[in-house]
């Protein structure tokens, strides 16, 4: 898996994420997002999912935390680029009704404002 | 029809050994990426409830056996010595019950996506040992893409 953090208009922040959020590589976003993301107060994240293979339910955990910190901070959380696969397993846990997905990072952009 | 069969310690890091495995088989048998996304979901779920709630001994052994059967089913049978458990004896869970779980590192929304992944399983105790037999269908997976 590989993790990029960069930080976008408006004190977004966008982390995309490649490869494969599985229970191996589950710990390595967790500690990226406290590092990165809210011990420096970044509660406004933009997932960029669009190279994202795989997610199993050990994967689901680290998003449903990061979702449950945003929340928490008043923050604001988007997914976006999510492939068929992917998006399935959001549905299928129903982690669909509680995050915002949406297609492209205009419209998670957009979401934001 | 392609198999392998491995043994491995109930360690997380041989998580990597089995999914290396499955790869491998899904190019010999030119699974589509749903098929391989939906076989390694499957085992992956498994051998995490196993990791976590199987109390198994560090130094026994889970035998791992994935079999492409017939043209449209693949089996997969795991092994392990931890304590007696048939997991889908209550059938499926709700999804409240499942998702409840989640950030408790439970295993009930894997459990939750197995059941709704394979077509069938079969389950025994014997020897001291849980044998978990489980059941993907290509044609069952291809209607449930299908529906959506």
């Amino acid at each position: 898996m590989d993790i990029q953090v960069m930080s976008l208009e408006k004190d977004i922040t966008e982390i995309q994420v490649n490869g494969r959020l599985d229970g191996i590589t589950m710990p390595e976003l967790e500690q990226r997002l406290e590092v990165d993301c809210f011990r420096e107060q970044k509660f406004r994240l933009a997932f960029n999912l669009e190279k994202l293979d795989y997610i199993s339910s050990a994967g689901l955990r680290v998003m449903l935390l990061a979702l449950k910190k945003t929340t928490a901070m008043k923050g604001k959380l988007v997914l976006f680029g999510l492939n068929s696969s992917v998006h399935e397993i959001f549905k299928l846990s129903g982690f669909s009704s509680i995050y915002t997905i949406v297609s492209t990072r205009e419209e998670a952009l957009a979401t934001m404002q | 029809m392609a198999s392998f069969s491995l043994k491995v310690l109930p360690l997380l890091s041989q998580w990597n050994i089995i999914r290396e495995q499955l790869e491998q088989l899904a190019i010999k048998e030119c699974w589509t990426d749903k098929q391989i996304f939906d076989i390694i979901l499957i085992c992956e779920e498994w051998f995490m409830n196993v990791l976590e709630h199987g109390q198994c001994d560090a130094a026994s052994e889970i035998v791992v056996e994935v079999e492409h059967v017939e043209c449209k089913t693949v089996k997969m049978l795991f092994s392990d010595a931890g304590i007696p458990f048939s997991p889908f004896e209550k059938g499926t869970p709700a999804l409240a019950e499942a998702t409840a779980s989640v950030d408790q590192r439970l295993g009930g929304l894997g459990i939750y996506f197995i059941q709704n992944k394979i077509s069938g399983y079969e389950y025994r105790y014997r020897d001291g040992r849980n044998y978990v037999t489980m059941f993907y269908s290509f044609d069952a997976a291809d209607e449930e893409g299908g529906k959506k």
